[in-house]
C-alpha cells in the first residue's frame, strides 16, 4: 500500500492512506497515513458494524483536509473485540 | 497507537515471507517522505477516487494470482457503482471469508456512495481501483503499475485519493 501511494504522490497526487502497521510505514515513508489498529481484513471494523465503518471513513477524510504536514495521525480505532489482530501480528492468525 | 505491544510486525513478515515463500525477499526502505500534495479544494466539492489492496476483483476479471512467489502487483478497474455483492476477494494474506460477508470492511463503496449523495465529498471517480497486497517483488509496481494507475487518476481530474490496505 505504501509503495502505491509513493507512486502516486510522485504524480504529484493528493493522498490520504491507512496505515495499520507503523513499523512497515516507518520504512516506506508515503506522504500522509492515518493509523487504525484494526485487524487485516477488517480494515473499516467488524462484519455489519457499519458505524464504525463510516466512521474510519470520515476519519480519513478529515485527515485527507486537515493534515498540513507529512507523517502518521492516530485515528484512536483499536480493535477489542477478540485476538484477531494479536495472533495476525505474530503470524498466528489471518 | 500500540500496534504491535511489543511485537515487531515488519521483522516477523520479513522472516515469514523470506523463508516461506520468497526467499530474496526484504523492504524496500526510503529515508525520506514522498511528496505530499495538498487537498486544493474542499471535500463537498472534491473528486475522490479510491484503492483497496484487499484483491477486489468483477467475476468477469481474471482473479489476482495468490499462488505467485513475488506477488501480484497487477490492478482491477471496478464502476463505482457496482453492487458489492457482484465483486470477488482474492487474497492469500487475510482470509477472505470474513470480508466476503460484508465487503464494506475492505472496500467500503457503500459508505462513499452515501457520502457522494448527501454532499460530504463532491463527486467520486468514474472507477475504483483494487491491487492484491501481497506484492514481494516491487519494481513493477513502483515502475509500471502505480504509474499507470496515477495516470488515469490525472485523466479523471482526482482531487484526493484515498488508499486503504489489508
Amino acid at each position: 500500500m505504501g509503495l502505491l501511494q509513493r507512486a502516486l504522490d510522485e504524480a504529484s497526487l493528493c493522498t490520504l492512506s491507512i496505515t495499520q502497521n507503523l513499523e512497515i510505514t516507518a520504512i516506506i515513508m508515503p506522504s500522509r497515513a492515518l493509523y487504525v489498529g484494526h485487524p487485516f481484513g477488517l480494515t473499516f471494523g467488524a462484519i455489519g458494524d457499519r458505524e464504525t465503518q463510516r466512521a474510519v471513513l470520515a476519519a480519513m477524510l478529515d485527515a485527507a483536509a486537515t493534515m498540513t504536514h507529512r507523517g502518521v495521525r492516530d485515528s484512536g480505532f483499536e480493535w477489542d473485540r477478540d485476538d484477531l489482530r494479536h495472533r495476525q501480528l505474530r503470524k498466528r492468525g489471518r | 497507537m500500540q500496534d504491535g505491544r511489543g511485537a515487531n510486525f515488519a521483522q516477523i513478515e520479513r522472516n515469514h515471507v523470506r523463508t516461506r515463500v520468497y526467499a530474496p525477499f526484504d523492504w524496500h526502505p526510503f529515508d525520506r517522505f514522498s511528496p505530499y500534495t495538498p487537498l486544493r479544494v474542499p471535500l463537498a466539492e472534491a473528486r475522490i477516487a479510491f484503492i483497496t489492496t484487499a484483491g477486489v476483483h468483477l467475476a468477469d476479471q481474471p482473479s489476482f494470482d495468490t499462488g505467485a512467489d513475488a506477488g501480484d502487483p497487477s490492478w482491477r478497474a471496478i464502476p463505482v457503482e457496482t453492487s458489492l455483492s457482484d465483486l470477488l476477494l482474492s487474497h492469500g494474506g487475510y482470509d477472505t471469508r470474513r470480508a466476503s460477508e460484508d465487503k464494506n470492511v475492505v472496500l467500503p463503496l457503500e459508505h462513499l456512495r452515501d457520502l457522494r449523495d448527501g454532499g460530504r465529498i463532491g463527486a467520486l471517480s468514474p472507477e475504483v481501483y483494487s491491487f492484491m497486497g501481497y506484492i514481494a517483488d516491487t519494481d513493477r509496481l513502483l515502475d509500471v503499475e502505480g504509474p499507470a494507475v496515477a495516470a488515469r487518476l490525472i485523466a479523471d481530474h482526482v482531487d484526493l485519493v484515498l488508499l486503504a490496505p489489508t
